[in-house]
């Protein structure tokens, strides 16, 4: 019994094609009212039968199969008039019968509710088609112009900013509702968890939303064609009856080709015009548009080609082919109202609640903001755009991505602070960032707690978790170490060593008639002979010596610098040859060097070092060494003796499930050396960050993870005064080839070309005018060092 | 209860008008008047008047009203949903105009009389004054429909700055076109410094409230040049020197000479209006949220480079034509050269200039594939104007190729420069997809803005795109086909 009217009707037009032949045994001429006959006879019950079928098993898709046939038929018909060779055996009438046929079926076909058009627009779990937000939800590239009737716009919306659990604007479940409710926290703002969603890998939601780019695209494309060969009947009845199709000359296409043109013009231009709500103007301006440039790509060049000619576009050709013109920029006009009727059906039929839900995308939290998180976060995004949606998170306690290679530099006073630093929200314009500190991680529950500014902390749940979350200065529990020595680990750090550096200066150019608290204020003592010691002790050097001359009362040979380091050479991760030549030509400009000893403790006014011997200091900084985040301390991974979490050569951390991590929190395995870990540099950092984003990609989308492989391209050290070291692929340089190397390398991977060239412009002025001295803290002379005068061993 | 919540609306003139069909049909009248009355001069209403049989001009003129009211009305309920200002609604009522003589005279009529259809082109040819005026009945009824629709709470006057602005614009861009081509390159041009005037005070009557890029500032001075080319330069003339109209084919010939002028006229007031208002903000302002708070930047600079890659690869897609058409020889002339090497590497070098300088203007406009080919055919146009008919024969030391012939002859250059032009609008949309999507949002506040930016640029941007394409290839082919 078919109780749906469309179908009723379906069945009346197909049981009218069926009847159709009886007029075949007409004998009056008056009665004949259609002629039908020939092929005919049997054409259109066939397609008749075909209606019907649908009609009875509620299929539209075959009820617009025999709507489509008898739109072809009636085509075929037309093209058939005043010439010997009438397939059909028809005339006028048949044309008319067929045409009536075929529009009434198609229109049932295509009418608003019917599975055809849910199937049209995707399933009912697909999700409106445009919306795009990066990092949030990203679509196709059609964002606008399809099918965003502002209802399903603001669905997504909620969807993707309000009302998604990253709010944490309290609700009925817990982190661990969304599996089963087995977690219970008494956190006073719990985010709202997805209702009943598993924390999976997202790769059935990601496939959601390939199907649906997919079939937004072919369904622009399709509902394009529809509406082009609708188009198509008026004109190329006309263009037929006028004659103007019966050869094809001068751009005119024939029938056969009008048909395809027609077609392939329909579906570019919903393809590229697509839909708006209440955008009928534009569709029909988009459509002459397009028709018209249909004119000059067919007319003029594919046509000459089509009949062995080259095209000329001159103005003869395109005089012959004039009426091609009128009828492409009529047809395209119409086809831009059809689309927009058409496309206007489909999406009221979503508005009556066909296909409304929108399915969540894989969630993914990168915490940390250094080099690693903010690669994979940009990685993500260029992903999101090349079709691989995705719901990014970047959190980070600070926003800004800090260049560490340049951050002595700042301390020395020769360049700005947020120079070497880029705003997250600059370099993932469009991925949500939450500026905040991750105080736990639950990896059963899979959420992150976010601690930002005076909010009370929450949760934010994840399906893919990256942690690079870095390394914090490592003290070693040596005494009085954390307590007075500086760092430089971040830019507070380079700004406070520099503030400091210049107090003492100016307390020691004025006063100090004490001996013993002259050498303190002027030895400048750091510990750990590294990149950053090595670096560190050079730039004090030339920040000193360089602004001397402020500084009268205080005479150059003054000034002492001291580097502890316990190997027996600096710059171990350099060849031995090249890590002398640092070391003499740093001991060359008086720096002095204990090497084979250890800090041993340190306080306020002096640094105690392994041997027993003691100097006398009011400015230790300590780059000795960094250890993992503590944060990684509360996750159930297996650990590396320095509290690293241990990975597997994808990036992806043993024994957690979804938690990847990159940087210099992870210890990740170089299968090119034996499984030994790879060094925790920023050209490391970079490459795991894409390299996750990739796989974590891969898994969403069913795939394998790859390996991560990558040979260390090289290590470049400053030195100062226009010297440096380097080593690249086994080619080593020093003096100032290195250190114009050093500084174009650096200069071009500082992140965002603004950056560059600030710092290039800090580098030239860096020429011709001193370093600066201003002190931006307010501070009195007495006030620059801490009140405690303790020596070490000294109570 | 108040006695307004009991009252039923009253259905007054006025609010009849607030519907758009009503408000279309009554515009269209008007249209339809100053249209009627430029048929009673060209003695063509007995045409209309065929239609039921009769040669009557009075009831060809009735019918003719009739006729007006009801495309009015679908006028009306076309761009009813379109926010748009009356300068933007122009545009609107101008391809619509132009529509409608490609289904009226051209197809419908003929029809209708039991002819064949005008689609040949000399049939179009000899109804250029219908075309004429089928655009006079556009723009005549988008304005009076703006009118009748008009919200005086939203409705902004420009200012007296403002008109001086665009006096000031009118007046420089007239005297170096003198200057440039009529002092240097021979043109005649002694007439545009008082059309400049009127032009450029005219402009921001027009659109003098818009704030937008100077990119499609430029795109719709073109078509403003090419509307003051029909008034001022087709229409005026023989009105004011015979006392009659004069739309036919032959005066169209002889005023085309001044189109490829009066088109660079109106984008170079729109570009200047457009430079000197950012000027004066730049300079005056003290109110940072009425300064654009995207400074050019980091991202300016890499779609700069953008920009010289999708030059490059529309400059390969007009190269296609240039080689069919054996035009490298006569670029090569730039550089004093017959050699179509050299004329290969002087046009990819112009091509990535002028991707450089669509970058430049167009950054952030493009946000769909249609947006992309509509910026860029119709920037493609205004360098065949400006390149190809006016610097291109000035360099190669003659004067500017602007008469119909000459024009009808570049027509090959035309469809390179539209081809070249699609192609460097759809690569550069592309890059600018990839990279940085600025319509690509985090939020539902930043989604607002960008709907807003859509919405301005939507305004009227897809009839310009059009009603560009369609006077572009309809304007050399009826006049110098």
């Amino acid at each position: 019994m078919i109780t749906n009217p469309l179908d009723r009707a379906a069945l009346a037009l197909g049981g009218a094609g069926v009847v159709s032949p009886l007029f075949a045994f007409s004998t009056s001429s008056n009665n004949n009212f259609v002629l039908v006959q020939g092929v005919s006879v049997f054409l259109l019950p066939a397609l008749g039968i075909c209606a019907a079928i649908g009609a009875f098993s509620g299929k539209r898709v075959i009820v617009l199969v025999a709507g489509s046939g008898f739109g072809l038929a009636a085509l075929l018909q037309l093209a058939q008039f005043g010439r010997s060779t009438n397939w059909l055996d028809g005339g006028g009438s048949t044309f008319a019968l067929m045409l009536g046929l075929g529009i009434g079926l198609l229109m049932l076909a295509l009418a608003p509710g019917s599975r055809l058009v849910e199937l049209l627009a995707g399933d009912e779990s697909t999700p409106p088609v445009g919306d795009r937000h990066h990092g949030v939800i990203a679509t196709d590239g059609q964002a606008f112009v399809e099918g965003t009737a502002d209802s399903t716009v603001q669905i997504s919306n909620q969807q993707a900013h309000g009302q998604r659990p990253i709010r944490g604007q309290g609700g009925p479940n817990g982190p661990g509702s969304g599996r089963g409710g087995s977690m219970s926290r008494p956190v006073p703002h719990v985010p709202t968890r997805r209702p009943g969603r598993k924390p999976v890998s997202g790769r059935s939601e990601l496939a959601a939303h390939r199907r649906h780019q997919l079939r937004g695209a072919w369904e622009r494309a399709a509902w394009g064609a529809v509406a082009g060969l609708v188009a198509a009947l008026p004109v190329g009845a006309l263009m037929r009856f006028q004659r103007m199709l019966d050869d094809a000359q001068n751009g005119v296409p024939s029938l056969a080709l009008f048909i395809l043109y027609a077609t392939a013009t329909g579906a570019a231009i919903g393809l590229v015009v697509g839909y708006r709500p209440q955008g009928l103007a534009l569709a029909a301006s988009g459509g002459v548009l397009m028709g018209l440039l249909g004119w000059l790509l067919f007319s003029l060049s594919v046509d000459p080609v089509l009949h062995g000619q080259p095209p000329t576009w001159s103005v003869e050709a395109a005089a012959g082919a004039y009426p091609a013109l009128v009828g492409g920029l009529l047809h395209g006009g119409v086809i831009g109202l059809v689309i927009h009727g058409l496309l206007s059906l489909r999406a009221r039929s979503r508005q009556n609640g066909l296909a409304l839900a929108v399915p969540a995308l894989p969630r993914i939290v990168i915490v940390g903001g250094g080099f690693a998180g903010l690669s994979a976060a940009q990685r993500f995004e260029r992903l999101a755009l090349r079709g691989v949606p995705v719901d990014v998170t970047l959190i980070s306690d600070s926003n800004f991505l800090l260049f560490t290679p340049l951050l002595a530099e700042v301390a020395s006073s020769a360049l700005e602070p947020t120079h070497i630093s880029a705003p997250v929200r600059a370099a993932v314009a469009h991925t949500r960032f939450r500026h905040g500190a991750v105080q736990d991680i639950d990896t059963d529950g899979r959420a992150v707690r976010l601690a930002a500014g005076s909010e009370p902390a929450e949760w934010v749940p994840y399906d893919h978790l990256v942690l690079a979350v870095g390394s914090v200065p490592h003290f070693l529990d040596l005494p009085g170490v954390q307590e007075y020595a500086s760092t430089l680990k971040y830019l507070s750090d380079a700004m406070s060593l520099r503030e400091k550096v210049i107090g003492l200066l100016e307390r020691a150019d004025h006063s100090a008639p004490d001996p013993a608290e002259r050498d303190r204020l002027l030895t400048f003592v750091v510990a750990g002979g590294g990149f950053a010691g090595t670096e560190v002790i050079a730039e004090l050097f030339d920040l000193v010596h360089g602004v001397l001359h402020y500084f009268p009362g205080i005479t150059p040979d003054e000034p002492r610098f001291v580097l502890v380091h316990s190997r027996d050479r600096i710059l171990p991760e350099l060849s031995a040859e090249l890590g002398a030549y640092a070391l003499d030509r740093l001991r060359a400009r008086g720096i002095e060097f204990r090497l084979g000893v250890q800090v041993a403790a340190a306080s306020a006014c002096d640094v105690l070092l392994s041997d027993g011997d003691r100097i006398a200091t009011r400015t230790f900084v300590w780059t000795a060494g960094n250890r993992p985040s503590p944060l990684l301390a509360r996750l159930g991974g297996a650990n590396a003796a320095n509290g690293a979490l241990f990975t597997d050569s994808h990036l992806r951390v043993r024994g957690l499930d979804g938690v990847w991590a990159v940087g210099d929190c992870a210890q990740i395995p170089d299968l090119d050396s034996e499984g030994a870990p790879f060094p925790p540099t920023a050209q490391h950092a970079l490459r795991q960050g894409k390299v996750v984003a990739d796989n974590i990609a891969a898994v969403i989308a069913g795939g394998a993870p790859a390996e991560f492989r990558f040979r260390t391209i090289g290590v470049l050290v400053g030195l100062g005064h226009r010297t440096a070291v380097a080593e690249i692929r086994g080619h080593r340089f020093s003096g100032l080839a290195a250190w114009v190397l050093w500084r174009g390398i650096y200069l071009a991977k500082l992140p965002g070309i603004e950056k560059r060239v600030r710092v290039l412009i800090d580098w030239m002025l860096d020429l011709v005018f001193p370093r600066d001295i201003v002190l931006a803290t307010r501070q009195t002379t007495q006030g620059a060092t801490p009140a405690r005068q303790d020596s070490v061993g000294q109570p | 209860m108040t006695s307004a919540a009991t009252t039923p609306t009253a259905m007054t003139p006025t609010s009849l008008l607030r519907h758009p069909a009503i408000a279309g049909a009554a515009a269209g009248v008007v249209g339809g008047l100053v249209f009627g009355a430029a048929m009673a001069s060209l003695g063509t209403l007995p045409t209309v008047a065929s239609i039921v049989r009769t040669d009557s001009a009075a009831v060809g003129f009735i019918l003719h009203l009739a006729i007006a009211a009801t495309i009015g009305a679908g006028f009306g309920l076309l761009v009813a949903d379109q926010r748009a200002q009356a300068g933007e609604t122009l545009f609107w009522g101008l391809i619509y105009g132009g529509f409608w003589w490609f289904v009226g005279p051209l197809t419908l009529l003929p029809l209708l009389l039991g002819q064949r259809v005008a689609w040949d082109l000399p049939s179009a040819q000899a109804l250029l004054p219908s075309l004429i005026g089928h655009l006079f009945y556009g723009a005549t009824t988008a304005i009076v429909f703006v009118a009748f629709r008009r919200n005086d709470a939203s409705t902004v006057r420009p200012r007296f700055a403002t008109a001086v602005r665009g006096l000031a614009a009118g007046v420089a861009v007239a005297s170096l076109l003198y200057l440039g081509l009529d002092l240097m390159a021979g043109a005649a041009l002694g007439w545009i410094i008082g059309v400049g005037a009127l032009a450029g005070f005219g402009y921001p009557m027009l659109f003098g409230t818009r704030r937008e890029g100077a990119g499609p500032a430029i795109v719709r001075g073109t078509a403003y040049g090419f509307v003051c080319w029909m008034v001022a330069g087709l229409t005026l003339p023989p009105l004011l020197r015979d006392g009659r109209l004069d739309w036919s084919r032959e005066a169209a010939m002889v005023a085309a000479d001044r189109l490829p002028p009066y088109l660079l006229l109106g984008a170079g007031i729109a570009a200047v209006f457009t430079g000197l208002g950012g000027l004066a903000r730049w300079l005056f302002v003290d109110d940072v949220r009425m300064l654009h708070l995207e400074s050019p930047g980091a991202r300016g600079l890499r779609a700069t480079g953008y920009g010289a890659l999708a030059g490059l690869v529309g400059g390969l897609a007009f190269t296609l034509v240039m080689v069919l058409v054996d035009a490298l020889p006569t670029v090569a002339g730039i550089v004093g050269s017959r050699s179509p090497a050299a004329g290969l590497i002087v046009h990819l070098l112009i091509a990535q200039f002028i991707g450089v300088t669509y970058a430049v203007l167009f950054r952030r406009r493009s946000f769909d594939l249609a947006s992309g080919i509509g910026w860029g055919v119709s920037y493609g146009f205004v360098w065949w104007v400006l390149g190809a008919l006016t610097l291109l024969p000035v360099i190669t030391g003659g004067a500017p190729e602007w008469s119909a012939g000459a024009v009808a002859a570049a027509f090959p250059s035309l469809v390179g420069h539209l081809a070249y032009g699609a192609a460097l609008g759809v690569v550069f949309y592309r890059l600018e997809d990839r990279t940085n999507p600025w319509w690509s949002t985090r939020n539902e506040m930043e989604a607002e803005r960008v709907a807003a930016q859509r919405e301005t640029i939507l305004g009227s941007a897809p009839a310009l795109w059009g009603f560009t394409v369609l006077i572009a290839l309809t304007i050399p082919l009826l006049i110098g086909g």
